[in-house]
């Protein structure tokens, strides 16, 4: 035994070429797999925490609960983390002149709320107990005004209702009852990272007036009603909760979505997806790698073996001899690669940290950092060390079955060759004495080049197929957003008072702006509108086709809707001369995927990209009736429930006979949530009629329950197409009808300003200020009672675009490591490979050389032997891949929306790669060999 | 006529105290055409020395001319070309390439060279070696005798000038023994090669021209044979 064990030792030194190259196979996959998960994990734990810190740290929110409520969500929910807050009572400080606005509440929670919302102050310190309060900015001002300052206690007067003002349209209002309590002052919030959360209170129009003094909850709260932030142990489970009879809950999409449970949350979960298959790669790829490694000493070690076994050593001996050089290895390999991958994910980070943190508007000061999950490391050392023991049984397994015979005489590898071996003259002819001998290594070696050409296959269709997936993912996002051209989108918030004059002031001022390079004020709505199937054009037809989810009747009226935007007089005109169109500008008309998106987003270069249209040649007409369908909703719903608050949803369904319906939900009352009413529309000449629908069974009542009138019948003359609409005109995958502002002449409408910049930053700060000025005047009650409240406020397109493109630059960059680390396996195995094939036939070589091949040959035989395998390669993996990438393409449905863009750029990469790979190898080796004398090689004995 | 010349050729193993002196400034000259026997103990630097000689080894000291010029002052290149041409070396352990059949074994200096192989002396030499009919097998597939007997054929092939055979009959029975003896002896009677061959065989020894032997790695008798 100690023999054996002293001449494990002496083999693993004598063959430290091989020892190395095995060692370096564990531990390259080891660092991979290591730094895979950890980067993986250390990425969505960044995408979390900033979600988390922008959004709130919870999946759930029950805004309004009663006690008997709360206790059984508590109890019943399941709920693996709760905060909780408290509303104690509404403060209703005069500040001056706006007592009936200022309604703060006073919220008691405990110390998980800070963290689900994450609240920071900006002066002083959270409370910490029930007796110490922490204000927020609009309150400490007043109170500062009074006298008072942090650190003073201050007795407090409290309603137990907001005033009449704001729920009287709702609910009758109880008898109100005012009550005192004292507080100790300790600090301010942070307005703005309050403000920008889900406020407080969320009912109401005003809710953005609202803000919340904090203190902890106490044994002797009277709360008013409750309010809790929950996550459940599976995200899902939110979604049943929702129906629990909690009243109204909001989720935190957001963070549900990170976590691969959002409602429409496809994008994170493909992301998700892709980082699974990635991890499940490299996972396969590290066992292989392993195997491939141990693989270096099979047959020769089962030579060796065979010879123990031959002098008498038992299977035992032997394979404890084995099992002793793998642990060995396998120690060293671990040790080393747990500390090359975690360093290689702190390299990560160091490299991509801050574009990782640049690439998304969300969380500006969460850091990203490296996660090392333990998990992850136990299942690198578990996978690794169980593909270590596996490749170490192996020759153990051959050196027990081969007879020792055939160990001593070398002969089970030349088995392999083919039968006959005679000279066929062409074949020399054709290959030389290089290529005929590449040719027979290569047989003999085949099973060991199996994993070479299969390794270059597979990370040769891995790069085509993630760069063809690429490319259509990134076509199809880009296709499918709503891009802009417009920067910002200008108008005032809902509730705004004193309109048109502030607004027109507001947008006078922006349009002032040294920033601002094109503006255009406009007002968007959406038509529907029926109109006879049979009246429409071929084209048009098909266009509308492609629209819908259902087959478009070939007879009888249909629904279409249409975005009409009216832009201000001029624009329109300036679009049709700018594009040399002339046709009557009174009516222009805007197709679907028209759009133009910049390309950087403060660089200004700006790519456009048109489509080709349904409509190419044919300007047909379309006559229907228009109304609003916003119009149709309020007013419908308003007729049929009077006195109750609705919520419409006024999303079409298409029922079990095919028609369409729209619903109403009934909201406030029971507040169950449940659909309550829904009904089916039908357009009669000028009348639209509402049936009542129930979609379980499909019948409709006999008698409406209201009819209405759908407005004045129209003829929409299709004008010419534009093929870059005015600024503001958002070219949705609608159709969009533009008009001239004039047109709603006499109408109260409440234009939005659409403008392009030059300098984002600085504009973006000035539209900031703008919007937290007024609300700070709002709050601090500097203006008169009953004077109008105007509320600027904007859209930030260019930012949205950039974190829309800030996750595809991530699915880019994840995918595009994922296939470099492929081609570094790839790589690695074709080394691996070739260095055990050199290793193995070193003394070949030598006897080669010892009659007199010189380096020229020499270098031709290694360099057929690549070629041959490069060429396999690719011969296997082009062409499938390229059929796969062209199946999934018509599979996906990305066949109708964007054109198959043949990989050129991959496959001129996956080519030059897979040459230089060829002669990098060849040269390699050839260098290797001649290092030696011929005699050294010979005596060598195989390695 | 010197064509083979060499110059305290010395040849060590391993360094420090394992150091071993495998060949100690041999100097010795063979003429054109001489058949020199090498002999002595096992483990007395013969193999060595016969490497050295077919440049396949290099000396850690010392020269090598042939044909008065230095055999290892040449590039990689020219020494393959050398290895091919002019030498023709038998090794004690046969050395053949076990991917290549019998056929292609013996002619692979000729097909190295680039050159067309001669069949009729393929055909021939696979006679007098016995080993017709077996030219397809492998190496693996055939008996010590049998591989010893296809290294000799490789090494006369390309009729070189030197023919440096270590143990040619180490695996043979005397019958065959004397046949392949025959056979360089022709060979060098007929070609004017000049043949170094090691021998523990004093019948073999005799039939030399001359008998070097070797002692741990210097020569401690130069004989002409009459
Ligand atoms: N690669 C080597 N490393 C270390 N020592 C070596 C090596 N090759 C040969 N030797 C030593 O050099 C000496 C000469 O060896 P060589 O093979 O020339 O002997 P030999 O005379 O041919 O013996 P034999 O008649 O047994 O074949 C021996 O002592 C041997 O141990
Ligand atoms: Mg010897």
């Amino acid at each position: 035994m100690k023999l054996l064990r002293s001449l494990t030792w002496r083999t693993m030194r004598q063959n430290r070429a091989r020892s190395l190259a095995t060692l370096a196979g564990i531990l390259l996959s080891v660092a991979m797999f290591t730094a895979v998960t950890t980067v993986g994990v250390s990425v969505w734990d960044y995408v979390y925490r900033a979600t988390a810190e922008d959004r709130g740290d919870y999946y759930i929110c029950f805004p309004r609960l009663t006690q008997e409520q709360r206790d059984r969500l508590l109890t019943e929910g399941n709920l693996r983390e709760a905060a909780e807050c408290r509303n104690l009572g509404y403060l209703r400080f005069a500040y001056e002149g706006n007592a009936g606005y200022a309604v703060d509440p006073i919220a008691a929670v405990d110390e998980e709320y800070f963290s689900a919302q994450s609240v920071s102050t900006s002066l002083g310190r959270l409370p910490e107990n029930d007796r110490e309060l922490t204000v927020s900015m609009a309150a400490y001002r007043y109170l500062c005004r009074q006298g008072y300052d942090l650190g003073d206690t201050v007795e407090l007067t409290l309603y137990d209702r907001l005033p009449l003002h704001f729920y009287e349209e709702l609910v009758p209002d109880p008898e109100e009852v005012a009550f005192t309590r004292e507080y100790t002052l300790v600090g301010v919030l942070d307005y703005g990272i309050f403000f920008s959360q889900e406020n407080l209170i969320n009912d109401g129009e005003n809710q953005q007036l609202q803000t919340a003094c904090l203190t902890r909850m106490g044994a002797g709260d009277q709360p008013i009603w409750y309010r809790i932030y929950g996550k459940t142990a599976d995200p899902r489970a939110v979604y049943d909760l929702q129906n629990g009879g909690y009243g109204e809950t909001i989720l935190n999409d957001a963070l549900l979505s990170v976590c691969g449970a959002g409602s429409d949350g496809a994008f994170p979960l493909s992301l998700g997806a892709i980082y699974g298959a990635l991890i499940g790669v490299v996972l396969i790829a590290a066992v292989w790698v392993i195997s491939n490694a141990f693989s270096i000493s099979v047959s020769q070690r089962a030579r060796e073996f065979g010879l123990l076994a031959s002098v008498g050593a038992t299977r035992k001996q032997i394979r404890a001899s084995v099992f002793t050089e793998a642990a060995i290895l396998y120690a060293m390999g671990l040790v080393g690669g747990l500390a090359a991958g975690l360093g290689l994910s702190w390299l990560c980070k160091a490299l991509y940290g801050s574009w990782l943190e640049g690439q998304f508007s969300l969380g500006g000061t969460t850091p990203v950092r490296v996660v090392i999950s333990p998990p992850a490391l136990l299942l690198a050392a578990g996978i690794s060390g169980a593909a270590v023991l596996l490749s170490a049984w192996k020759p153990a397994r051959l050196a027990g079955k081969m007879s020792p015979i055939e160990a001593i005489r070398h002969s089970e590898e030349t088995r392999k060759l083919p039968r006959r071996q005679g000279i066929r003259p062409w074949t020399y002819r054709l290959w030389g004495l290089p290529g005929v001998l590449a040719k027979k290594y290569y047989a003999v070696h085949r099973r060991r080049y199996r994993s070479t050409v299969a390794s270059l296959a597979v990370s040769v269709s891995l790069l085509l197929c993630v760069w063809t997936g690429c490319d259509m993912v990134t076509s199809a996002a880009e296709a499918s957003w709503d891009l802009h051209t417009a920067d910002f989108e200008c108008f005032a918030l809902a509730g705004s008072e004193g309109m048109p004059q502030e607004l027109g002031d507001y947008f006078a001022r922006v349009e002032a702006r040294p920033e601002v390079e094109e503006s255009c004020r406009f007002v968007s709505r959406t038509v529907s509108m029926t109109v006879q199937a049979e009246s429409l054009s071929e084209p048009y037809r098909r266009y509308l086709a492609g629209t819908g989810p259902e087959a478009l009747p070939e007879t009888g009226e249909i629904l279409v809707e249409a975005e009409v935007v009216y832009v201000q007089d001029g624009a329109l005109e300036a679009a049709l001369a700018q594009q040399g169109l002339s046709l009557d500008p009174s009516k222009a008309l805007v197709l679907r995927q028209r759009y133009t998106y910049p390309d950087t987003v403060d660089g200004r270069t700006r790519t456009r990209t048109v489509e080709g249209s349904p409509f190419a040649d044919a300007p047909g007409a379309v006559t229907g009736r228009v109304g609003s369908k916003f119009d149709i909703m309020q007013r419908a719903a308003e007729e049929l429930m009077p006195g109750k608050s609705l919520l419409w949803d006024g999303e079409e369904h298409i029922g079990p006979g095919g028609e369409s319906y729209v619903t109403f939900l009934e909201f406030g009352g029971a507040g169950t949530g449940e659909l309550d009413h829904t009904y089916l529309p039908e357009v009669a000449g000028d009348q639209l009629r509402l049936y009542a629908y129930d979609p379980a069974t499909g019948e409709a009542a006999a008698q409406p329950d209201l009819e209405m009138d759908i407005g004045e019948p129209l003829t929409l003359t299709l004008g010419p197409e534009l093929e870059n609409a005015p600024l503001g005109v958002q070219t949705k995958n609608s159709l969009t009808l533009i008009y001239p502002l004039s047109a709603l002449e006499g109408e109260d409408v409440e234009p939005h300003l659409a403008i392009r910049v030059s300098r984002y930053a600085s504009m973006r700060s000035y539209l900031g200020e703008e919007r937290r000025l007024a609300l700070l005047q709002v709050n601090l009650g500097t203006r008169e009672t009953g004077s109008r409240i105007f509320l600027p406020d904007y859209t930030d397109y260019l930012e949205n675009e950039a974190s829309l493109r800030g996750t595809l630059a991530l699915v880019r960059g994840l995918s595009y490591g994922f296939a470099a680390l492929i081609a570094l396996l790839a790589t690695a195995s074709v080394f691996n490979t070739v260095s055990t094939s050199l290793l193995l036939r070193r003394r070949d070589l030598g006897m080669l050389r010892s009659v007199g091949m010189d380096a020229g040959q020499t270098y031709r035989m290694m360099l057929s032997e690549s070629v041959i395998y490069g060429v396999r390669a690719l011969l296997w993996s082009v062409p499938a891949s390229l059929a796969l990438c062209y199946g999934f393409y018509l599979w996906s449905g990305a066949v109708n929306h964007i054109d198959f863009s043949m990989p050129w750029g991959a496959l001129g990469i996956a080519c030059f790669g897979v040459l230089a790979l060829v002669l990098a190898t060849t040269v390699y080796s050839v260098a290797r060999l001649r290092r030696e004398v011929p005699m050294e090689a010979i005596r060598s004995d195989g390695i | 006529m010197d064509i083979l010349r060499t110059e305290n050729l010395t040849k060590r193993y391993g360094q420090g105290d394992n150091a071993v002196t495998a060949l100690d400034r041999v100097s010795f000259s063979v003429e054109k055409g001489e058949f020199l026997a090498i002999v002595g103990p096992s483990g007395s630097g013969k193999s060595t020395l016969l490497h050295i000689l077919g440049a396949v080894d290099r000396p850690t000291e010392g020269k090598v001319f042939l044909n008065g010029q230095d055999v290892f002052a040449q590039n990689e290149d020219q020494l393959a070309i050398f290895r091919r041409r002019q030498v023709g070396l038998i090794y004690q352990f046969y050395n053949l390439i076990p991917v290549l059949n019998i056929r292609e074994n013996i002619t692979l200096p000729v097909l190295l060279d680039g050159r067309k192989v001669n069949r009729r002396r393929l055909e021939d030499l696979m006679d007098l070696l016995d080993l017709r009919g077996r030219d397809d097998h492998l190496p693996s597939q055939l008996s010590g005798g049998q591989q010893q007997r296809v290294s000799i054929g490789r090494a006369l092939m390309n009729a070189p000038a030197i023919v440096l055979a270590d143990e040619p009959t180490g695996n043979l029975d005397s019958k065959n023994s004397r046949q392949i003896v025959e056979l360089l002896k022709d060979s060098n009677r007929r070609f004017g090669q000049t043949l170094i061959v090691i021998t523990h065989d004093p019948a073999i020894a005799l039939q030399a021209d001359r008998i070097i032997t070797l002692e741990d790695g210097r020569i401690v008798k130069d004989d002409k044979v009459q």
